[in-house]
């Protein structure tokens, strides 16, 4: 798991214009969902990306199941076209605001970054729920793995959406 | 203790399916916006998987025109029932048609075709098994996706929907690929069941009307609880339900 190897080999990226790159790529990609920019997403991720969202107890237990696991590109890009033509859900859209970006350098040409996040859900309603997500980016030769937890009470807070 | 609970209730198959040590692969749960018995219903009703849910439809995983039907799986207490599709039955009526329509199979336009990669891991030809226990449980086989979702009420219109992903022991690394990979058409942002929670929202909404004192009733037809070997075009599996709650709560 990446926040173990982290742990081991915690050297922070002091180097501001390094993190500040990664941070305005964490933002753009955050922003490209909230505007609806989906089709833009998976641009995000190089062609052998590992997608993976997680709870924090499955994170915690190494369990390989969590809420969604895209391998590759090409099953993001089969997310956007379900959801875009083929899934039936209430309109709606996000906001998300971003931490602080934490840069730790592994070795190897691997950084990993993490950038707490929360992001507002609003339905057609008006009503909004907030889901807090903690997310993991690693770049190994331009891979990238997102590690969303949500910690809602009770273990629950994931919406279907 | 599972077995004295679960044998008498449940189908043959369902009873071979935890007949070999399992493997815990993951489990999450999410918060639905309407009445258990909502649920309930959703899971007991196979019209709406081929109507509502397009990427059964689309990838050809759980159509009404495949060999499928519904068997209640408990003669004494009418309340469980399996529902059960045969995937291969289809690709040959597919065959028979190819000819003239659908030529494009949308499945090789999959970016990701992996998300489908899957072996037949029974001999009875199954492909698509949900077996319901009442009132709150079911267990479901989706290709070589298992798992076992139950739910609870946590308030009159708000329920918890639970998530268990299982595997054998013995799966190789290929099997367990497989079944990781199946696992996201399942699940709070599951492919297909992602629609189920949004859809139950609307009925909620829909029957509970705009004002406090209104209410909406539906009749559908047939009064008896029976299997339906042949077709699950049949609302046996909600009737059979229905008939446990109102026998439970004294309405009967
Ligand atoms: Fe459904």
């Amino acid at each position: 798991m990446t926040t173990k190897t982290a742990a081991k080999r915690d050297v922070p990226v002091l180097d501001p214009d390094l993190r500040a790159r990664v941070a305005d790529f964490l933002a753009d990609y955050a922003h490209a969902i909230d505007d609806d920019r989906l089709e833009e997403w998976p641009g995000y991720f190089t062609a052998d990306a590992l997608y993976h969202i997680t709870t924090r107890e499955s994170d915690a237990a190494g369990l390989p199941i969590g809420i969604m696991h895209c391998r590759g590109r090409g099953m993001l890009e089969d997310r956007i076209k379900a959801l875009r033509t083929a899934n039936i859900f209430e309109p709606h859209s996000y906001c998300h605001i971003l931490g602080a970006t934490r840069l730790v350098d592994q070795g190897a040409s691997v950084l990993s970054a993490r950038t707490n996040f929360t992001v507002t859900r609003t339905m057609q309603d008006g009503g909004t729920d907030a889901l807090r997500h903690r997310q993991i980016s690693r770049r190994d030769r331009g891979r990238r793995r997102e590690l969303g937890a949500p910690f809602a009470a009770g273990g629950a807070g994931v919406s279907a959406d | 203790m599972w077995k004295a609970f679960s044998a008498p209730r449940c189908a043959r198959s369902c009873a071979a399916t935890f007949s070999r040590p399992l493997k815990l692969l993951g489990y999450h749960s999410q918060i639905i916006h309407n009445n258990w018995k909502l649920y309930a219903e959703n899971v007991r009703d196979s019209y709406h998987a081929t109507l509502l849910h397009t990427f059964y439809t689309t990838f050809k995983i759980n159509r009404l025109d495949m060999d499928g039907g519904i068997r209640i799986t408990d003669a004494a207490q009418p309340w469980h029932h399996l529902s059960f599709a045969k995937r291969a039955t289809l690709d040959a009526a597919e065959e028979y048609k190819a000819a003239e329509v659908h030529s494009a199979s949308y499945e090789t336009r999959l970016n990701g075709p992996e998300l489908l990669e899957a072996w037949n891991e029974f001999d009875d030809g199954i492909t698509h098994s949900i077996q319901a226990l009442f009132p709150t449980l079911a267990i479901q086989f989706t290709l070589n996706s298992l798992a076992v979702r139950w739910f609870t009420p946590r308030g009159v219109d708000k329920t918890e929907l639970f998530w268990m992903y299982i595997g054998y022991e013995d799966d190789d690394e290929a099997e367990e690929r497989m079944r990781i990979m199946q696992s996201n058409l399942t699940g709070a942002a599951g492919l297909v069941s992602l629609e189920d929670g949004c859809i139950n929202e609307f009925v909620q909404r829909g029957t509970k009307g705009s004002g406090q004192s209104a209410s909406a009733f539906m009749e559908m037809g047939g009064k008896t609880v029976e299997s339906s070997e042949a077709s699950r075009a049949t609302e046996v599996a909600i009737r059979g339900f229905w008939k446990g709650y109102r026998e439970i709560m004294g309405f009967a």
